[in-house]
């Protein structure tokens, strides 16, 4: 997933960046939290992760300007143990969730996971596409239950579809989720994953899971749904 | 968890829920009692049962649940993956007041939206349904219903009933537009400015072309949401007995 952080408090931040990084999501990691969210409104992302120092009325703007501009992406404040007064301020202004910091890793990572999933709408971490099943961070995909070996990028995008399961979403938003600010992937390169994913999905009998539609790609369950018929054809 | 199970909630007299109705299901004692009265005054509908459930209906039409995983002991986990596995799809918001990483990790895995820690804080539990219930209406606010036909425009797709539409991207983006406006007459000049942002405008009869087309997608469906024409000005798109 494509997560933006910042923040003021030196070592949550440090460690979250640390957390995310050695759980190779694709992060990009800003000076402030304030900062965060700015980039945030820029670029494609799935979680924006910030570290304040107060949670003063700057920042309760700065939460609920990048709320009213992107309602989609989460957003989780790290707070450090002992400031849980400004958590229902932050839940107000629009963050999704606030948490002490802990140190621990694992458990930042599934409170992360957890309010991603349910800013796209899902109750658990195991998204069902028809017969494919994919679960959220994991990096494990199967079909049927036959387990689908994919490169990071080909999980990352399909990962990045699987949340917006039946959304088109376009190439643009693909490469800023799937990469890092200050890379230049060739636009052509999201073609390539979603040619090799394709060819995967093939390979254990279920085709059509992956669509493109123009310069967007969408997943949904392959073809029409049985006792669905489709009418008309696109003009 | 058995399946096509019961549980047995009583309402809350005296509350209006224009916030959403939660379920609590949480140990009993002052705790509680604070809990329910700090959201009935933030205008949620609350049902409480203050007893482990034997059974539970997922068609219960809560909006959120509040769970005391402590209430369930070892069964926790399993009662939320239960509830997930029964269908209910809903946020669920859960408390420990002794508890560890790994059971808060569980949790989550099983399906809690949010895990707190500690005693019971009844201002943060209200603040924390504000926000998840913030969520499911944007979730929401992307499929329109018009009579039998229903636009999802994150999904872009277009149904009437089961059936869905097969519709180009133009045909669409001026379904969506009528939709949005259902009842409302949208000019031309409205649609073709959605559709063309005002760049390199075609001629306004294009959008004639499209109106047949969808018509002709409506009729097949055998559906009962027209677009009627308003000459000189657009179109208007209403369900059938819904006119003036």
């Amino acid at each position: 997933m494509k997560i933006i952080t910042g923040g003021e408090a030196a070592r949550p931040s440090a460690s979250v960046l640390a957390a995310l990084t050695r759980a190779s999501h694709v992060v990009d990691a800003t000076g402030s939290s304030r900062d965060a969210l700015d980039f945030a409104r820029l670029t494609a992302c799935d979680a924006v992760v910030i570290c304040p120092e107060f949670a003063d009325g700057a920042m309760l703007c700065a939460i609920s300007a990048f709320r009213t501009h992107s309602p989609q992406a989460a957003i989780v404040a790290i707070l450090n143990i002992g400031e849980s007064r400004d958590a229902e301020g932050l839940l107000d202004a629009g963050a999704d969730d606030v948490l002490p910091f802990t140190g621990s890793a694992t458990f930042l990572l599934a409170r992360l996971t957890a309010a991603i999933r349910r800013a796209w709408g899902h109750a658990v971490s195991d998204i069902q596409v028809g017969a494919l099943s994919l679960r959220l961070g994991q990096f494990e995909c199967n079909v049927d239950g036959h387990i689908i070996a994919l490169t990071r990028m080909e999980y990352h995008l399909l990962e990045a579809l699987a949340l917006r399961r039946g959304q088109l979403v376009a190439r643009q938003t693909l490469l800023e989720l799937l990469y890092c600010a200050g890379n230049e992937p060739l636009p052509k390169a999201i073609d390539l994953f979603a040619h090799n994913l394709r060819r995967k999905l093939a390979a254990t009998g279920n085709a059509g899971y992956l669509e493109t539609r123009g310069k967007a790609f969408v997943l949904r369950s392959g073809g029409a749904i049985a006792g669905e018929p489709e009418l008309g054809s696109a003009a | 968890m058995t399946p096509g199970t019961r549980l047995r909630v009583h309402a809350m007299e005296g509350s209006s829920g224009t916030a959403g109705r939660v379920l609590v299901i949480v140990a009993a004692g002052p705790a509680v009692k604070a809990l329910v009265a700090a959201l009935t005054r933030a205008d949620f509908a609350v049902d409480s049962c203050t007893g482990e459930p034997l059974e539970i209906e997922v068609s219960a039409g809560a909006d959120l649940i509040i769970l005391d995983l402590e209430m369930f002991g070892a069964r926790a986990i399993g009662f939320v993956a239960g509830l997930r596995d029964a269908g209910f799809h809903s946020p669920i918001i859960a408390f420990a007041v002794d508890s560890d990483e790994a059971s808060a990790r569980r949790a989550i895995e099983a399906g809690v939206d949010r895990y707190l820690a500690g005693p019971i804080d009844p201002l943060q539990i209200v603040a924390r349904c504000r926000s998840l219930l913030r969520r499911v209406a944007v979730q929401n606010a992307s499929v329109t219903q018009v009579g039998c036909l229903q636009i999802d425009a994150a999904a872009m797709t277009a149904h009437i009933g089961c059936t869905k539409l097969n519709l180009s991207h133009s045909q669409f983006a001026i379904l969506e537009q009528l939709a949005r406006r259902a009842g409302q007459v949208a000019t031309r000049q409205l649609l073709l400015d959605r559709l063309y942002g005002g760049i390199d405008t075609p001629s306004p009869g294009v959008v004639d072309v499209f109106i047949h087309a969808l018509r002709r997608h409506l009729a097949a469906a055998k559906s009962t949401t027209r677009i009627e024409t308003v000459r000189g000005i657009g179109f208007c798109l209403h369900a059938l007995g819904n006119t003036d």
